[in-house]
């Protein structure tokens, strides 16, 4: 089975805060395999925008992503676009 | 007939309103709750799928009415639907009716404390606040589960007087975006609640914070409410009727006139030129001010940022707030006031302290100096922000060069740490000075020499100088802005400014006060500041009058020596010479109206 860990940082001001959450989320929804989001020892369902947002991410902190199941692979990719472009709040 | 019920909440909104109760009263939804054979598993889950459904339908419904609103809105909407259809809700909710056989609603109910839960050890006070987001969404599930949900498939009819214990900002949304509601009165909530900011921002008439309301209120009452004063009657009689209607067809006529004088100078008919600025407190006033007619913001407050939180502001908090603002006003000169809080109110996160004179205690630039850290993380906020717009910081409650001097110091450090961030800063930023302690009054000249402006504090510097506490009831008859001491302290700052080629503000609430506009113009003021809504009527007595006529009407009212006879003068000359405007003024019931007595309904 496909298997895909990253570190991944957030880095937009605002941190993982509900509309990032929701960003992210659109995309974790609609990918067939399982991802969990884990930070500080806690884990949860990356698919889950309430368990998103009890991580209270703030901006800087390490998330740990995994995909497991099919189409991991692209899955991680979509996922570390997201992040990088700062859940789409950065300025240009 | 019955029988009028007066309430007075706060003003959140202002204008006035009369019209029809549509009441939304969500107060604590009870849901059934029971047991249910097994047989009936597969109908609670279908009605549990059919309320998401109905619930993201409705959402979806709201979002399609909201284009053209700011595309916030619209992620508040999709967050909410992503909450709905949370694998943890509804993977939570399916297992708790088929394994403990509950019916639906209750199991909503269930799920919905179970995530709340999970929040209860965050520290962040904003992740926190997503609990109130959970049960927004349970809420909708169950009123849709009992087939209640009326704001959606029965929307406010036009012109309705919108009453509620309190309003999501989803409702708000919702209320506001579709067919034009007359007013809205709540009774929770202040004049920071969203339900305030986004009033204001679309000019809904709006009183907060009015308790009682659902006590007396019935659906299709009639509803009087004033949105700058707080008063609300419910079933008015017929004098009440027309004084809303009076109050109404003047905020109308006065919201013209400003749109129509927006864009005049206050200039007098011999030429001299006032600047008149904006007093606010929340980005979300820009528009309103601006449409007044304000030349930029001559006093931006940021107590607010510190308010309604558990924690301290971050760097980044201060430093988008800042940018906002100077992006929304680009071009135009922005003045913002570091903060002006002490000891006694309670900084998240400070001990508080009890001083026995708080006023005269640890309190603005001296708090600042004492908690250079906190200083500092406003400071290089500013800094950052600078290279957004017209940026000017000003320092609060200085008392003379010294005291500035250490905060100057420590304004230079804060850029100094920016720039090592590697981040872009101005160059240099104008800083100024608060005139509000007589000493400062004495020390002008000096202070003069290193500052960029003055900006009068008129409120602290009477209480100041005539040495009276505003909230001790037994002495507050005594704050009189035209005593001859405060009018000679007045004089001798414009002077001051002058002698020494820097601008002088006039901020506090006296430079919006329509009665003292011609005594400010005779001492000498060339920048007011005040609220947007107060813009208006004081460029329109400016633009009719003279530098020469201001003058001898303060000469002849310095004729009395004492301060009511001197008060009573103005007064009555200016209602004398400007019978127009006075007359709207004196029917806004202010304090010279005893304030409604509370009639409980029989």
């Amino acid at each position: 089975m496909d298997r895909v860990e990253k570190s991944l940082t957030v880095i937009n001001p605002l941190g993982l805060h509900a509309r990032a959450a929701a960003q992210l989320v659109k995309i974790t929804a609609r990918v067939p395999c399982e991802v969990t989001l884990g930070c500080d020892g806690e884990s949860v369902n990356g698919k889950s925008i309430m368990g998103v947002l009890t991580l209270a991410a703030a901006q800087g902190t390490e998330v740990q992503v995994t995909c497991s199941g099919d189409g991991a692979e692209a899955a991680m990719e979509q996922i570390e676009a997201v992040f990088k472009a700062g859940f789409y709040e950065l300025r240009p | 007939m019955s029988r009028p019920v007066r309430l007075l909440g706060a003003g959140a909104s202002p204008g006035a309103a009369i019209g029809p109760a549509f009441l939304i009263d969500r107060r604590s939804i009870s849901e059934p709750r029971e047991h249910i054979p097994p047989e009936r598993i597969n109908h609670e889950l279908g009605r549990l799928h059919n309320a998401i459904y109905r619930s993201d339908q409705q959402l979806v419904a709201i979002n399609s009415k909201l284009s053209g609103q700011p595309h916030e809105h619209e992620l508040i909407i999709e967050a909410y639907r992503l909450m709905l259809t949370d694998p943890a809700l509804i993977n939570g909710a399916e297992s708790l009716i088929r394994h403990e056989l509950v019916n639906a609603e209750w199991a909503v109910r269930r799920v919905c404390r179970q995530l709340r839960a999970a929040f209860e050890g965050v520290d962040d006070p904003y992740f926190k606040e997503r609990q109130n987001d959970i049960d927004f969404v349970g809420d909708r599930l169950v009123q849709n589960l009992l087939g209640q949900y009326q704001d959606i498939e029965e929307p406010p009819p036009e012109g309705a007087v919108v009453v509620a214990h309190d309003l999501s900002p989803a409702d708000t949304m919702m209320l506001l975006s579709g067919q034009r509601i007359a007013g809205i009165v709540t009774e929770l909530g202040g004049r920071t609640s969203h339900t305030a900011i986004v009033a204001r921002a679309l000019e809904v008439p709006a009183v907060v914070g009015c308790e009682g309301l659902l006590d007396h209120v019935g659906a299709y009452d009639t509803v009087a409410l004033d949105g700058a004063g707080g008063q609300v009657v419910l079933n008015p009689t017929a004098d009440d009727l027309e004084t809303f209607a009076e109050l109404r067809r003047r905020h109308f006529q006065r919201e013209e006139e400003a749109l129509a004088s927006k864009e005049l100078e206050a200039r007098t008919t011999d030429g001299h030129l006032l600047t008149l600025r904006g007093n606010i407190e929340l980005v979300e006033e820009v528009p309103g001010a601006v449409g007044h007619g304000a030349d930029g913001v001559g006093l931006y407050r940021t107590e607010f940022l510190y308010l309604n939180r558990d924690d301290l502001p971050s760097e980044e908090d201060h430093y988008l707030s800042y940018r906002r603002l100077l992006e929304s006003l680009p071009g135009r000169q922005v003045t913002v006031r570091t903060f002006d809080l002490g000891g006694d109110k309670g900084m998240p996160g400070h001990e508080t302290r009890d001083e026995a004179n708080p006023n005269l205690g640890l309190r603005a630039i001296r708090y600042c100096l004492a908690h250079p850290a906190l200083f500092l993380t406003q400071l290089r906020a500013l800094w950052r922000a600078s290279v957004h717009g017209e940026l000017r910081v000003m320092f609060p409650l200085v008392s003379g060069v010294g005291e500035f001097r250490k905060a100057r110091a420590l304004f230079e450090e804060a850029r100094r740490q920016v720039v090592e961030r590697g981040l872009p800063v101005a160059d240099a930023l104008p800083l100024g000075v608060m005139i509000e302690t007589p000493a400062a009054v004495e020390v002008a000249d000096l202070l003069a020499r290193e500052v960029a402006f003055f900006s009068i504090g008129t409120n602290d510097l009477i209480q100041y100088s005539l040495a009276i506490d505003r909230a001790n009831q037994d002495v507050a008859y005594l704050y009189k802005p035209l005593h001859p001491a405060i009018l000679r302290m007045l004089k001798r700052i414009l002077e001051a400014g002058r002698s020494g080629g820097i601008p002088v503000c006039i901020c506090g609430e006296m430079a919006g006060d329509p009665f003292y506009t011609l005594v400010l113009l005779a001492l000498g003021a060339t920048e007011l500041s005040m609220s947007g809504g107060s813009i208006p009527v004081v460029k329109q007595l400016v633009r009719s009058t003279t530098v020469a006529e201001a003058r001898s009407l303060l000469d002849k009212a310095l004729e009395h020596v004492v301060t009511d006879d001197v008060e009573a003068f103005v007064r009555a000359e200016m209602r004398l010479r400007f019978p127009e405007v006075f007359a709207e003024v004196a029917l806004r019931p202010d304090d010279e109206q005893p304030v409604p007595e509370y009639v409980p309904a029989l």
